[in-house]
Formats: C-alpha cells, sequence, structure tokens
C-alpha cells in the first residue's frame, strides 16, 4: 500500500519542493519537541532542527523505503541530538552550575543567584531543583540522556524509543535503569525535602 | 538479586509498561517488602519531580522561524554555482579524486618551480610586473566599459604608499523583449529570487505588475518565484508586495497554499492580514473550504496575535458553516 508519505517522498526525490514541505511540516514538531527535551535550550533546538532536516533534505534521493519515514527521521533526529551533546560537552566551558556544584552547603549560594532575594522559599527551591535536574541530566552519557528524555519529558514507549534509537529494547531499558538511579543518586538530597 | 528484579519492576510499573500478571506479583511484593517500598516511593517522587520541571513545548514562533531558516538555507544551497565556485570545484575534483592525485602532485610541482623562477630571478622587478598587470587589466576595463562596483579596501591604514583595491568590474547589459518571450520570464524571475537587494526585488515586482497588468501575462516561472518570495524572503516589504502581485494571478492550489503558509509563518501582522483577505476571495470564488484551510483558520481564530486576525478567521469560518 503506498502510504501518503510514500507519494510525498516520491514527488519529493522528483524535484517537488512543495512535497518535501508537507513532509517536514508533517513531522517537524515532534523534531523540534525532541530536540529541545533534549537539550532545553531553544538555539540548540532550532540548530539541531536545522541539521536534523537539512541532512534528511541531502538524503531523502537515497530514500529506498526499507523502513517507514518516520523512523528514518526520528533516527537522524536521535542520532543528530547525541552528537550534538558530545560536540557542546567537547567544546563547552563548564557551566554555572557545574562550578557551584552538587553539595548541600552549596545550595544555598546558588539559589540566591538563580532566584534573588525577593523570590519565596518555594520558589528558590524549585529554580534550585530545575538547574539540579539539567545539571545531573547533562551529567548522563548522551545515549543514556537520549532515552531518558524521550520517555521521561515526551514520553515515548519503550518499544519506539528502541526503534527511535536502532537499539534493542534491552539496551534501551539498561539505559533508562542506569540513568534513572544515577538521577535518583544525583537528586537524592533535593527530592526527599 | 530479587530487589533487583523488583526494582526494574518498580520502573516499568512508573512508566506503564508493566504487564497485568507483573503488576500484581509487583504490588504483592510492596505490601510485604520494607526496602522495596521506600525505593518505591523515591521512584515516584523523582518521576513526578521531572514530570513538574518538563520543559515547556516550544512556541510556534520557534517552529515557524526554524521552517523559515530551513528554507533559506535549502534555497541557498541550491542556487547554482558561480562561475568561481564551478572552477574550484572541478579543480577539486580534478586534483583530489582517484587518478587525478597523481596529477596533482605533478600540478602542484609545476606551480612550485613557476613560484621558484618568480622568486628567484632578479632579472624582473616583482613590483614592476605586478603594476603591468594592474595597467593591463585598468585598460580592459576601458576598452570593454566595464563599470568598476563594489571597491573595498583591504588594507586601509597602509601608510608606505602601497594601496590595495579590490573591484567587481561589472558589464552592463541591456536587454528589450516582450513580456511574453522566455528570456524576459527567465531574468524576472531570477531578479526576484537571486539578487539580495530588496530595493532591486521591489523594482522587479512593480515592473511584473505593471506589465501583468498591461499584457495579462500570468507566467508559471514568475508565479513559482514570488510563491517562493513571498515565503522565504527575509524583508517583510518584499514579501508584502510579492504577495499582492500573487493576489493578481488566477487563483489555484498552489496560490491558496501560499497564502495558508503565509498565515501560519510570516511574523508580519501585515501580511498575515493580507494573506486572510485573499484566502477569503479563494474561499468565495470556489465556494467551499478544504480541511487544511480550516483547520489553519481554526488555529488562528485561536492563537493569532492579531485580534483582527482572529475575528476575520473565526468570521470566515461561521460564514462557510452558515452557506
Amino acid at each position: 500500500m503506498i502510504t501518503d508519505d510514500n507519494q510525498l517522498i516520491l514527488q519529493a526525490q522528483k524535484g517537488s519542493m512543495e512535497a518535501f514541505e508537507k513532509l517536514v511540516y508533517k513531522y517537524d514538531r515532534h523534531v523540534l519537541n525532541i530536540a529541545h527535551s533534549f537539550r532545553n535550550n531553544e538555539d540548540d533546538a532550532k540548530d539541531i532542527y536545522q541539521e536534523v532536516f537539512m541532512r534528511v533534505y541531502k538524503g531523502l534521493q537515497n530514500f529506498r523505503f526499507r523502513s517507514e519515514f518516520s523512523t528514518w527521521l526520528y533516527r537522524i533526529t536521535t542520532n543528530v541530538c547525541i552528537t550534538f551533546q558530545t560536540r557542546k560537552k567537547r567544546h563547552s566551558h563548564d557551566s554555572i552550575d557545574r562550578e557551584i556544584g552538587f553539595d548541600e552547603s552549596d545550595s544555598a549560594k546558588m539559589s540566591d543567584m538563580i532566584a534573588g532575594d525577593s523570590s519565596t522559599d518555594e520558589d528558590i527551591f524549585r529554580s534550585e531543583l530545575a538547574a539540579q535536574i539539567n545539571t545531573a541530566l547533562d551529567k548522563l552519557p548522551p545515549q543514556q540522556k537520549m532515552a531518558f528524555t524521550l520517555k521521561y519529558y515526551d514520553g515515548y514507549k519503550i518499544k519506539e524509543i528502541a526503534e527511535m534509537m536502532n537499539c534493542a529494547e534491552g539496551t534501551i531499558k539498561r539505559y533508562l535503569f542506569t540513568a534513572t538511579n544515577k538521577m535518583k543518586f544525583d537528586l537524592k538530597n533535593l527530592i526527599e525535602k | 538479586m530479587k530487589h533487583e528484579k523488583f526494582n526494574e519492576m518498580m520502573q516499568l510499573s512508573i512508566y506503564g509498561e508493566l504487564t497485568h500478571d507483573k503488576e500484581i506479583e509487583l504490588q504483592n511484593h510492596l505490601l510485604e517488602c520494607e526496602e522495596c517500598n521506600t525505593e518505591y516511593a523515591g521512584l515516584r517522587q523523582l518521576y513526578s519531580a521531572l514530570a513538574e520541571n518538563r520543559p515547556a513545548e516550544p512556541g510556534e514562533r520557534i517552529l515557524n522561524a526554524s521552517r523559515n531558516d530551513l528554507l533559506r538555507n535549502i534555497r541557498q544551497i541550491e542556487r547554482k554555482p558561480s562561475t568561481t565556485e564551478f572552477i574550484s570545484g572541478w579543480l577539486k575534483d580534478k586534483l583530489f579524486t582517484g587518478y587525478g592525485f597523481a596529477f596533482g602532485g605533478v600540478f602542484t610541482l609545476l606551480i612550485g618551480m613557476f613560484a621558484g623562477y618568480l622568486i628567484f630571478n632578479q632579472q624582473r622587478d616583482i613590483r614592476e610586473l605586478a603594476q603591468q598587470t594592474k595597467m593591463i587589466e585598468l585598460d580592459n576595463l576601458d576598452n570593454e566599459n566595464l563599470q568598476i562596483a563594489n571597491v573595498r579596501f583591504p588594507d586601509r591604514f597602509n601608510t608606505d604608499g602601497e594601496i590595495e583595491i579590490q573591484f567587481d568590474a561589472v558589464k552592463p547589459v541591456t536587454y528589450k523583449g516582450n513580456v511574453n518571450d522566455e528570456m524576459t520570464k527567465r531574468i524576472l524571475a531570477a531578479a526576484l529570487v537571486s539578487t539580495s537587494n530588496p530595493g532591486v526585488k521591489l523594482r522587479t515586482i512593480s515592473t511584473i505588475a505593471s506589465q501583468t497588468e498591461n499584457n495579462n501575462s500570468f507566467d508559471p516561472k514568475v508565479k513559482r518565484s514570488l510563491i517562493e518570495t513571498v515565503k522565504t524572503d527575509e524583508n517583510p516589504g518584499v514579501r508584502r508586495e510579492a504577495l499582492n502581485l500573487l493576489m493578481r494571478y488566477p487563483p489555484d492550489e498552489l496560490s491558496r497554499d501560499a497564502y495558508l503558509y503565509v498565515l501560519s509563518n510570516d511574523n508580519n501582522s501585515g501580511n498575515r492580514i493580507l494573506a486572510i483577505n485573499a484566502l477569503s476571495t479563494l474561499h468565495f470564488e470556489q465556494n467551499k473550504l478544504d480541511e487544511k484551510t480550516r483547520s489553519i483558520l481554526n488555529n488562528m481564530a485561536e492563537t493569532d496575535d492579531n485580534d483582527f486576525i482572529k475575528i476575520r478567521a473565526a468570521s470566515l469560518l461561521k460564514e462557510v458553516d452558515l452557506q
């Protein structure tokens, strides 16, 4: 059966920009959401979006319908996210959170800087928690972080994540269990408050 | 080992991916085991903390900006390479692939020998040679009636009297032809999408507009360029004029898609108003509203920043439903 996607791909392969745009607009919101959940940064999400769809544009001529278009697209998305994270880690300076550290004694200092004097205790706690969740997520290896954000933030099923990341379900479960345990350990002081 | 098994089951239970039988097994175990109960509570706390701190979905503006950037990037790579790019590409192909590698080595050796000859040959004054070259090129400029444009001074602060000037030698071409000639259409279409100067684009649009009006000429190539301009041009004024002109073309699916694109993606509210007005004309002419248009209008009626667009979208939907 010829699906809508396949018809659009065939037309796009023949040079129809309109068909390519339709394909993009069908899925790009999901791609942007995945990228944004993964990086928690709008500029990074936009960069990932560009890289993903430029790869799709360049690679569409060689798409041979061996998988669904969406599967292929999401594999590109997860690959680009993982590569992006690796590249950022290699080149970035230490973030403010990492400099400040994780100790409970240091947390108050960090909350002062983030929340300011006028914030309530609840606001301070929330900012502190959000900052530490991001820091803990950044400490995870990129593959674990990808599986973790796809599960916890984007709500995909383990089977879907396995397809997206081109791994066995068992591997994804392992990533998730390891990542969850690390997160639990890193956020222990805050979560148990 | 036993607890480790339940630890995995607890996580799957929280994800909602544990089978019914396993869920019962886990709940029974939790009733008996204090240690796993504490572990389960901790996991639930983590889950709810993450749920509360889930990053907000990026808004429409970011999505639209990303779409526009993408189209712009694609247009850039689709652009035909200039002569210089073509020559450098050809040289790269020849010098750095397969058998061309050996040829590349010989070529590099020859260049080296030539450079050595120039450097070490004391009989010729290099400065004089450069001066002569400059004069020859300048003579050519005069003879061929070339115009100097885009003058640049790479080293403005050099105080030793030497001055380096870079410029483009442009040969103006005058072409006169009928608006329906293939060449005329090609030049007009190219002027719209290949130049980066908004002033030139606006003049092109105004020329097309006056010719379209006088000669009833609606060329598909020009129309495609107009649609591309409407969707991807960086300048809102150029997009608006292109949209105004597109509205004079006979309506079809392509123009409808362009209006819908502007309505949902253009960050200039004036252009979105123009697009929704154009859509209303289409709608009245065809006396129906397709699903795509309906869904975008619904979205605009609910989410657009501009009140006029919200009201207009809602009234359009209402008008159609009454018919």
